[in-house]
This record gives structure tokens, C-alpha cells and sequence, in this order.
């Protein structure tokens, strides 16, 4: 008897009957794949567009973060800051201000500790905020008056 | 990569054109294998576009190191083998000793045309129809087999070997209905 797990010639005739076999499909199998790679194409494409979309949305609640920080600083950290910066000259402001937010990052864990204000609601923070608007006012044009003048100060 | 290794690249990065090539240079080949493994032509031509489907998709991760009509067949077949696998009832394994090998038809063999073997093929059960493809057609021994098919080795041979007496049934069928003609 034969060696089972070998082939035999009949075997051989069936393999060298199909080794070249070709047979054509239908047309419209092509047009399927076709269809079908255009589709994963677009759900690539969307998908690239949803994370574009989801980064600038990020983009955008971060700087929206941002802003709210500062105003959140300005509003509370900056008023008395300008009051004291009442008496010193024009010049001397932009160093005044760096000085601020550099104290401003260091020390604002420890705000609430050091002042009370911090505490307490926004309804109740309304009367120092309207207070100083008088004082923001003066702040914007001791601020802004030199950084405005300054290109026509350029040479 | 040495062969089609342009045509491969442009596949890749998403040349349709070059996709089309790819499939018009073997769908017809690869065609014929669905053919073998499934029932009908419908069968054959979803296998055929779901296994080009996979090929694009996985193209990228041909690295030459078979030939790559093989690495295409192999995916043909693997398609198959999973559209079948529902329908792949394997009879309980009979004592393969007791089979014997019939042969002489091999002469007659050779007079059927290919579409008269793929039908003979076709007609077998599915079980019986994928083994014999993989061993005689494909090469694969009945271990590699067994392992694919998640089967026994003596399940794949017995299925082979029943596979092997059918054909040759069919084969004797055709060559009495040739003499029978010839004699009227």
C-alpha cells in the first residue's frame, strides 16, 4: 500500500489541471471593490476630520481657559496692583507688571489663605468690583497710554 | 520586493488606477480557486471581492518574503475557508486502511476540460470539497490541514479519501457516458 499522506498521480493531475486555470468574473465585481474602497477611503478622511475638529475645539476651550484665568486675575489681582502702581512713573510699567505676574504665579495657591475675599461669593465680591472700576479705568491709561505711544516713539 | 514591486507601492498609497491593474492581472486566476472552494458562482465572486478587499487593506504589510501570487492566494483561501466554515460539517473519521486506492481513470482525467473538473469538485460536500483542494491542489499536508480546519489529521484524510473516491466515481461516470456515445 501506498504512503497515505502523499500524493499520487492522481492527485498530481488535479493540481496541474488548475495550476494555470483562469476563468473570467463578472465585470461588476470590480465596480464593488471599487465602491468599497472609496467608502473606507471617506470614513478615513471624515475620521481626520473629526480629529481636526475636536483639536481645534480643544484649541479653543483652552484659550477660552486662558482668558478666563486672566480676566479671573485681572478683575481681582491686578486693581490693587494698579493702585499701587499709581505713583510710579510710565516707564517703569512694563518691569511693575512682569514683577505682578510673576508673584501673581507663585503665590496664588496661597491667595485664599491670605485674603478672605477670595471666600466668598461673586454677589458679594459686586461692590469691590464696582469700586475699582474707577481704578481699572486709571490702570488702562497708565497700562495702555504707553504701549499706544509707543511706535510714534520709535525713531 | 521584487516582482510588481511598483505596482505594489502605488496600490498602497491609494492609486486606483494602480489597484485596478493589480486586480486585472490576477482576478482571473484567483476566480478560479474561489470557484473551487464554494458551491456556485455567486459564492465564488463574493469570496473574490471580499478577499481583494483584504488584500488592499493589508497590502502595506506584504514584505516579499513568499511570492506574491501566493500571499494573494493565501488570502483567497482563507476567505473561503471562513465563508464555508459554517457549512464545513466533518464526517467522523472512518479507518483510512480500509479505503482503497482506485486508480487507472488518470488517462481519462486528462481529456475533461477544467470547467468539467471545477464541477466535479463543486459537487462534492464541503467538507470532502476543501480537504481535497488543500491536499491535492494546494499542497498543504493533512497536518497543516487538520490545523487550519481545526480537525483531527485522520479527519482530514478520511475526508480526503472520500473526497478521492467520488471524483474517481464521477470521472469512470463521464467516461462510460464518452463510450456509450461513441458506440451510438
Amino acid at each position: 500500500m501506498k504512503n497515505l499522506s502523499e500524493k499520487s498521480d492522481f492527485e498530481h493531475l488535479w493540481e496541474n489541471a488548475f495550476s494555470e486555470a483562469e476563468m473570467a468574473p463578472s465585470d461588476h465585481i470590480w465596480d464593488k471593490i471599487d465602491a468599497s474602497l472609496s467608502k473606507e477611503e471617506a470614513g478615513k478622511y471624515r475620521k481626520r476630520v473629526f480629529m481636526y475638529k475636536l483639536l481645534a475645539a480643544a484649541s479653543i476651550a483652552f484659550a477660552l481657559g486662558i482668558g478666563a484665568l486672566s480676566l479671573n486675575y485681572y478683575s481681582r489681582n491686578e486693581t490693587p496692583a494698579g493702585l499701587a502702581s499709581k505713583n510710579t512713573s510710565p516707564t517703569e510699567l512694563p518691569h511693575d507688571k512682569n514683577a505682578n505676574i510673576s508673584s501673581d504665579n507663585g503665590s496664588e495657591p496661597n491667595r485664599p489663605i491670605d485674603d478672605n475675599e477670595s471666600l466668598t461669593l461673586n454677589s458679594e465680591k459686586s461692590v469691590p468690583n464696582k469700586a475699582s472700576t474707577q481704578e481699572t479705568n486709571d490702570f488702562v491709561e497708565q497700562r495702555l497710554a504707553p504701549i499706544l505711544n509707543a511706535p510714534s516713539e520709535a525713531p | 520586493m521584487p516582482e510588481h514591486k511598483e505596482l505594489i507601492e502605488a496600490c498602497v498609497k491609494g492609486d486606483r488606477l494602480a489597484q485596478k491593474k493589480l486586480y486585472d492581472t490576477f482576478s482571473r486566476r484567483m476566480y478560479v480557486v474561489c470557484l473551487r472552494y464554494t458551491k456556485s458562482q455567486q459564492e465564488a465572486e463574493d469570496v473574490l471581492q471580499e478577499s481583494f478587499i483584504k488584500v488592499f487593506k493589508s497590502l502595506a504589510g506584504y514584505r516579499g518574503d513568499s511570492r506574491f501570487d501566493y500571499w494573494i492566494k493565501r488570502i483567497v483561501i482563507n476567505t473561503a475557508l471562513n465563508s464555508q466554515r459554517k457549512r464545513l460539517y466533518m464526517y467522523p473519521m472512518v479507518d483510512v486502511e480500509d479505503i482503497k486506492i482506485a486508480s487507472d481513470n488518470e488517462k481519462s482525467m486528462s481529456n475533461l476540460h477544467m470547467e468539467e473538473l471545477l464541477a466535479m469538485i463543486q459537487e462534492l460536500p464541503s467538507g470532502c470539497q476543501v480537504v481535497f483542494n488543500l491536499f491535492a491542489i494546494e499542497g498543504y499536508s493533512h497536518k497543516e490541514i487538520a490545523e487550519m480546519l481545526e480537525v483531527s489529521e485522520g479527519t482530514s484524510k478520511s475526508q480526503f479519501f472520500r473526497a478521492r473516491k467520488l471524483l474517481q466515481e464521477k470521472i469512470a461516470a463521464v467516461e462510460k457516458l464518452e463510450r456509450y456515445e461513441k458506440f451510438k
